[in-house]
């Protein structure tokens, strides 16, 4: 049975006109001058860098819009499966959630305490204010994955005043920070990807460390104070050093260390995120000045 | 019938935009599983796989994948180049010996991929699922081939 399709075999010559009527159409169709041609045409343009950053801006939201068209109809489906199972099981959600919102009730009572006791010790020790915070919600479009680079694609861009490195959480910790953002669409650096780089420091040692991504699942810390202090189990949240992630968001457990390498386990099942939020640091000209620093201006 | 002609750069998109969310065992199957419909196109009908097409699938690749843009393009466009030489000795009467070019032919691509890649990578794994996936791929790809086929 020819499961796999077979060429045929060449018939007998048969006379046609010359394809090629002159050398100089021979050497234009020439496979090894198309070649040379494209990898020094589009070599000398990704030198030209106004040029190579509009290609990579709109080849960017080209490619992230059709992606999230292709997997909306899968995306759709696992949420309607789930949609289903939490049906069948609704009376114990039920049951949960208003357990839940007892909890969260008398949480806040605590809450409320809290922040007027804070603001008033604030006020007698003159210290700062904090920079206020806002939030916006966005949906994982997709985390297309290749085994380099870690990222998401979100539904959410400069149309709802997105700006480049903004910090990304989940309802468990930290994510990320908007590593490129289009009008519709950006992307999100993971903290365990291989160029990401995140200031935090430990709850209980207190040692101020920078949380590096290696590419696998677990960040380890460098460049820590005195990593003899820091021991399993210990939680990790952001230290707000460098002004993109504010002080003290949940990063992560110490989960290991072995030859003086100190792996983190990241609250945030970055698997099975289904949204997550932006905070923007509301201060004007906060990311051009910090971008201007980045790129030495 | 000439939009036809596309069917190979179109199946190459959607093996790249179907493959990245794909992940068997939590490791991801690109971008060995995007270079069957490569290898399989380039073999049986390089025709109607040019140059340009390769350059923009590509950019496509890059783009989505975060890469820097043109290094995909590079790698595609010379497994084109040096199929180009390769393709006549390459007998298509027999799937077993097809199968283990493939096997070579995306050994040599991943390799000098993870080197003008940084970071770390899960080369091995990539590479396996692209040969046991392989057969089952290029048996759909076949049935397509045998479509464009009668449309010649």
């Amino acid at each position: 049975m020819a499961f796999f399709v077979r060429h045929k075999k060449p018939g007998p010559l048969k006379p046609q006109a010359n394809p090629y009527p002159s050398r100089f159409y021979r050497w234009r169709n020439g496979l090894g001058v198309t070649f040379v041609l494209i990898v020094a045409i589009g070599g000398s343009l990704r030198f030209y860098k106004p040029f190579y950053d509009s290609v990579e801006t709109g080849l960017f939201e080209g490619t992230a819009w059709m992606q999230s068209v292709f997997v909306r109809p899968f995306s759709e489906t696992h949420d309607l499966l789930k949609d289903t199972y939490t049906f069948m099981n609704l009376k114990e959600e039920y049951g949960q959630l208003k357990q839940e919102n007892e909890k969260l009730r008398s949480q806040l009572q605590d809450l409320l305490r809290l922040q007027s006791e804070n603001a008033t010790l604030r006020q007698n020790l003159k210290v700062a204010a904090f920079e206020a915070y806002g939030q916006l919600s966005a949906r994982v479009l997709a985390s297309p994955y290749d085994g380099l680079h870690h990222f998401f694609l979100i539904a959410a861009g400069q149309k709802e005043g997105l700006a480049k490195n903004q910090a990304v959480i989940a309802r468990q910790g930290i994510v990320g920070r908007l590593e490129k953002v289009g009008k519709y669409v950006s992307r999100v650096l993971l903290l365990n990807d291989a160029s990401s780089r995140i200031p935090v420091k430990t709850m209980i040692s207190e040692q101020k460390a920078i949380l590096a991504g290696e590419g696998d699942f677990f960040p380890t810390l460098v460049y820590i104070g005195d990593a003899r202090k820091i021991q399993v189990g210990e939680k990790v949240v952001t230290s707000g050093v460098g002004g993109i992630f504010p002080p003290g968001i949940p990063v992560g457990i110490v989960d290991k260390i072995t030859n003086g390498k100190i792996r983190v386990r990241p609250y945030a099942p970055l698997q099975r995120v289904d949204f997550v939020f932006v905070l923007r640091i509301i201060s004007e000209g906060f990311y051009d000045d910090l971008s201007g620093a980045l790129e030495g201006k | 019938m000439k939009l036809l002609k596309v069917t190979p750069f179109l199946t190459l998109i959607l093996a790249i935009m179907g493959g990245s969310s794909l992940r068997i065992g939590g490791c991801p199957v690109l971008p060995a599983f995007f270079l069957i419909p490569v290898y399989y196109w380039l073999v049986y009908r390089s025709d109607l796989l040019p140059l340009w097409s390769l350059f923009a699938v590509g950019l496509f690749y890059d783009a989505l994948l975060s890469h820097e843009l043109g290094l995909t393009s590079l790698f595609l466009m010379l497994s084109s180049f040096f199929g180009h030489y390769i393709r006549p000795y390459l007998t298509p009467y027999h799937f077993l010996f097809i199968w283990g070019a493939f096997g070579i032919y995306s050994f040599i691509y991943l390799t000098f991929f993870s080197l003008c890649a940084s970071g770390s990578w899960p080369f091995f794994t990539s590479w396996l699922y692209g040969i046991l996936l392989y057969p089952s791929l290029a048996y759909g790809l076949s049935h397509l081939h045998t479509r464009l086929h009668s449309y010649d």
